[in-house]
């Protein structure tokens, strides 16, 4: 028990210098994180009491302020992204964050003593930095890998590994082929879709 | 009895020596392609209709009647009589200390936890763990090969196909007359379906290709299981590699 105090001591302690070295500005990824996990609790602790909307509305500040959806958009979309004229690039970081938001909204809905739990966090090239988390069901433990970079002093997640499974990659595969056969239009189009299925899939 | 398992071995031996020879081909690098992709689709598209039709209401219908201990006990047993396979790879794979850990799990959760149902050695200090032969040949730096979608079976890999052959030798249930293995299967395969209603339920909220979403979600778990959890993290270098060169260009203008 000790022991195990210690190593949390430690872990905060790492942690506070490693606040004061490299994240001076007043955001750092664990705040970022943290804020996020704490609207999906609170998202699925409210999933008795308030409905899909109001839920969606209250998660849509956190997602949209946690988020650098452009640049997850732009990776995602890869080599198609340089061929789509500013409207249209809007266009798509809009549908993409709405369905980021029902995708949150729609999973996070039932509260059964879940929890999240800080694990590390190191740097990568490039300044990004990955942050590990837990959620910790009754049976099981799901890993949450987040990876930030700071875009003008504010820490923003571009990516999400979940249990090894990173969001953006599948999101990329996934889009990959709609793109080829059905091209823009046909993307946004499926996109939408499935925000309003989102919504109102009980 | 012998000539099932003979005809089953030597069918999988020509299989899977066929696919790990094309595997090889595209050594340890990650193929972004699915070569096969014009037979997977349409052996997707099969087992997906029978998983919707048959499958999928049969699992709903077990998770409704049947309590969650009960689940988790079918579970264990079933999780218990495959561990010969995790034994054997995790020798495969050089984790000794690993193997003999999964040794004395097996041993204490198929006496004491009455075969396998409940996991005693997990709530000590014995884990489950996962290993097969497609991680071991992944540690081994065999590449993934070819993504495949077998019939009934579902996705899988030329590295992966091997293991079939591995995990059903070392099973004991393959041992038994198909009139008492049989039906023990099917409970395995509605159970296991049953964990997977979570998942399934989240490829068809977000999938809007559900081919290539399951395709892309099995390579990164299978990546993910061979580095025991902590696969490397992706840069998207390509991307940024893109962004900073345009960023230098910006630079080499300023300075001249």
């Amino acid at each position: 028990m000790t022991k195990l105090f210690g190593m949390k001591l430690i872990a905060v302690l790492l942690l506070m210098l490693n606040s004061s070295l490299n994240f001076a500005n007043d955001t750092t990824p664990e705040k970022v994180v943290a804020k996020l996990h704490q609207s999906l609790l609170q998202s699925m602790k409210e999933g008795g009491s308030l409905n899909y909307q109001a839920r969606y509305n209250n998660l849509e500040p956190v997602v949209l302020a946690s988020f650098d959806f452009k640049t997850i958009t732009r990776i995602v979309l890869g080599r198609h992204w340089k061929k789509l004229d500013n409207a249209q690039r809007s266009q798509f970081i809009d549908v993409f964050s709405k369905l980021s938001i029902a995708t949150y909204t729609s999973q996070f809905k039932r509260f059964s003593r879940q929890s999240f739990e800080y694990l590390n966090d190191e740097m990568m090239t490039r300044g990004r930095v990955v942050l590990k988390t837990q959620f910790v069901t009754e049976d099981r433990l799901v890993s949450f890998n987040y990876i930030l970079h700071s875009v003008e002093d504010k820490w923003l997640i571009i990516n999400v590994i979940t249990d090894g499974v990173s969001d953006l990659s599948l999101k990329k595969s996934d889009y990959a082929t709609i793109m080829k056969t059905e091209g823009f239009d046909g993307l946004v189009k499926k996109l939408l879709e499935k925000v309003r299925k989102l919504g109102i899939k009980p | 009895m012998e000539t099932k398992i003979s005809r089953v071995l030597s069918y999988f031996i020509l299989l899977s020596t066929f696919l790990l020879l094309t595997g090889c081909q595209t050594g340890g690098v990650r193929e972004e392609t699915d070569p096969l992709e014009g037979l997977n689709r349409p052996i997707y598209g099969f087992n997906d209709g029978l998983d919707k039709h048959i499958l999928q209401p049969i699992a709903k219908g077990y998770v409704a009647i049947t309590p969650k201990p009960v689940r988790k006990g079918v579970t264990n047993f079933f999780s218990n009589l495959a561990y010969l396979n995790v034994i054997l790879n995790d020798v495969l794979q050089g984790k000794f200390a690993q193997g003999l850990d999964d040794t004395a799990r097996f041993v204490i959760n198929s006496t004491v936890g009455i075969g396998g149902i409940f996991d005693p050695a997990g709530h000590g200090t014995l884990p489950r763990h996962d290993e097969d032969l497609g991680q071991t040949l992944g540690t081994w730096g065999v590449g993934e090969g070819a993504y495949l979608n077998l019939p009934l079976l579902g996705p899988s890999s030329t590295r992966d196909v091997p293991d079939i052959v591995t995990s059903t030798l070392l099973n004991p249930l393959t041992y038994f007359a198909a009139a008492i293995a049989a039906p023990i299967t099917a409970v395995n395969v509605i159970n296991t379906r049953a964990n997977l209603l979570d998942a399934s339920n989240f490829r068809d909220a977000a999938a809007l290709d559900p081919y290539a979403f399951t395709r892309e979600a099995y390579r990164q778990h299978r990546t993910s299981l061979i580095y025991d959890g902590n696969p490397p993290v992706e840069e998207f270098e390509d991307f940024f590699d893109d962004e900073e060169s345009a960023s230098l260009d910006e630079d080499v203008l300023i300075i001249e």
